[in-house]
């Protein structure tokens, strides 16, 4: 499955160096209560966020070289933030997707939601396109950036 | 700024509503989802308890006259903002001249409009809302008509990311904690109250059998009809004072339950009073639909008011570092 071998490498978290992607999981990290996050993944990356009131807040370490993911043909529609990905309002489960492959979406259409805790955040198409290829899964947790959709102009 | 553009009767300016002068037999009014109108104005990071729109017929369309956010709860009224579709639970961003659309709910009954900065109108005694029996609060005391311009108080930074934002609404985050009974009626949990056990064997009847929301029902209160409960005993009782959530029997044997704009006072017998936390989803319940009465405890109440309270917190600090994060991304 090549979505899995891809989630696991560099793209599952985001870039590790980003200072917008740091910025957020340490907002996230002060309200939960807790003090320390560590994340790692299987290709040596870590980064490591540290509380502490006073000193220097933030600890980053890059271990290995960065790996570029394949590029997608198309426009790729990307995850606003880190979050779990829904293809259709929890609200209505018992509609259809509302970006599968093959669907033309219009511009400002909203095509599926990154759930972060009870907040929804729309995945928006920017222009009048169709839907090539899906490439998160309902339910999966995506990273900020990660691509969610590759759309193609309407022949 | 907003313009009101088509509207059916008996929609609204509510807030939290007027408590405090209940001695002074002025009811408390106040939003019938209470839980929809906090929710909003957090989307838009309005004050707590600033006053919004409660839509209960349908179509509603507004026109913004300046550039303003906005969002809108409660049941889902399939909104559009210029055509385009709107998620439920969602806030965003008009600019002058675009219209909100909201539509008939296939489920729920109402629907609140928050706009950024709160509904202006001038407070009576603590409170925007509307009072429709004293004819004051709100915009003139009156339900909203077409043509009827609304101010809306200072307009809040930011809170709104580009391209909108919204919550999980409650009926999928709070699905265990508001359960929906086998034949989807709604269940709907209550305190016995004083003189529940004036009614006897009928009592039991009271928490078995399904009850029918009737067309006579309105802000004021609704009535039920099911299988007559009658006391076993007729007394004569005093006037006393009456809350939201107070479930009475009259003569004939069909319960009222109070809902926002209750009598202060009442003299009918009281079989039990429902749980503030579930308030909001009485609230939504439409004529027409069945409900049932589970019978609860003081401990469940404050068990399921504790779980409503995290929900709503999480939204607020979710909502306050989504936006923080966006705008570093930026």
């Amino acid at each position: 499955m090549s979505r899995r071998d891809r989630a696991t490498s560099a793209s599952a978290i985001g870039d590790f160096s980003d200072p917008a992607l740091i910025s957020t999981l340490t907002a996230w990290l002060g309200a939960s209560g807790a003090s320390e996050l560590e994340i790692s993944t299987k290709d040596g990356r870590a980064l490591k966020i540290v509380l502490n009131p006073g000193a220097s807040p933030v600890d980053v370490r890059e271990a290995a070289p960065d790996v570029t993911a394949p590029r997608p043909e198309g426009r790729v529609l990307k995850a606003p933030l880190a979050g779990v990905f829904r293809d259709r309002h929890p609200g209505a489960p018992n509609v259809s997707s509302l970006a599968g492959e093959g669907t033309s979406l219009e511009p400002g259409a909203v095509a599926g939601f990154v759930e972060i805790g009870p907040i929804l955040l729309p995945v928006i198409a920017r222009e009048a396109a169709v839907v090539a290829k899906v490439h998160a899964r309902a339910g999966e947790l995506i990273g900020y950036g990660d691509p969610i959709l590759t759309m193609e102009h309407a022949q | 700024m907003i313009e009101i553009v088509e509207t059916g009767p008996l929609n609204t300016v509510q807030d939290m509503g007027r408590p405090g002068y209940r001695n002074i037999g002025v009811t408390a009014c106040g939003a019938m989802d209470p839980l929809a109108l906090e929710i909003g104005n957090i989307l838009l990071g309005n004050p707590e308890g600033a006053a919004v729109i409660e839509v209960q017929t349908f179509p509603f369309r507004l026109l913004f006259t300046k550039r303003g956010a906005f969002a809108v709860t409660g049941a889902d009224c399939r909104a559009k903002l210029d055509g385009v579709a709107l998620a439920p639970w969602w806030a965003g961003e008009a600019e002058p001249g675009q219209v909100l659309e909201l539509f008939p709910p296939l489920r729920d009954a109402r629907a609140y409009v928050s706009l950024s900065g709160g509904v202006d109108v001038a407070p009576v005694m603590g409170s925007r809302s509307t009072s429709l029996r004293g004819s004051f609060g709100g915009l003139g005391g009156r339900v909203l008509a077409v043509g009827d311009s609304i101010a809306t108080g200072a307009v809040q930074p930011a809170a709104v990311p580009k391209g909108g934002f919204g919550a999980v609404p409650p009926a999928v985050a709070l699905k265990d904690v508001f359960p929906v009974g086998e034949n989807g009626e709604l269940v709907i949990r209550a305190l016995p109250a004083g003189e529940h056990d004036l009614f006897g064997a009928d009592a039991e009847r009271f928490w078995s059998q399904p009850w029918k929301i009737s067309a006579r029902s309105d802000r004021t209160g609704y009535r039920l009809s099911g299988d007559p409960i009658h006391p076993v005993e007729v007394v004569e009782m005093r006037s006393h004072g009456v809350v939201p959530g107070v479930i009475q029997v009259p003569p004939a044997g069909e319960p009222i339950v109070q809902m926002s704009d209750a009598n202060t006072a009442g003299g009918y017998p009281k079989i039990a009073g429902i749980i503030e936390a579930d308030l909001w989803r009485m609230g939504q319940a439409r004529i027409g639909s069945t409900l049932r009465f589970v019978p609860a405890t003081h401990a469940e109440a404050k068990g399921i008011e504790k779980a409503l309270a995290t929900y709503v917190d999480d939204i607020r600090q979710t909502a306050r570092l989504v936006g923080k994060a966006l705008a570093a991304m930026a």
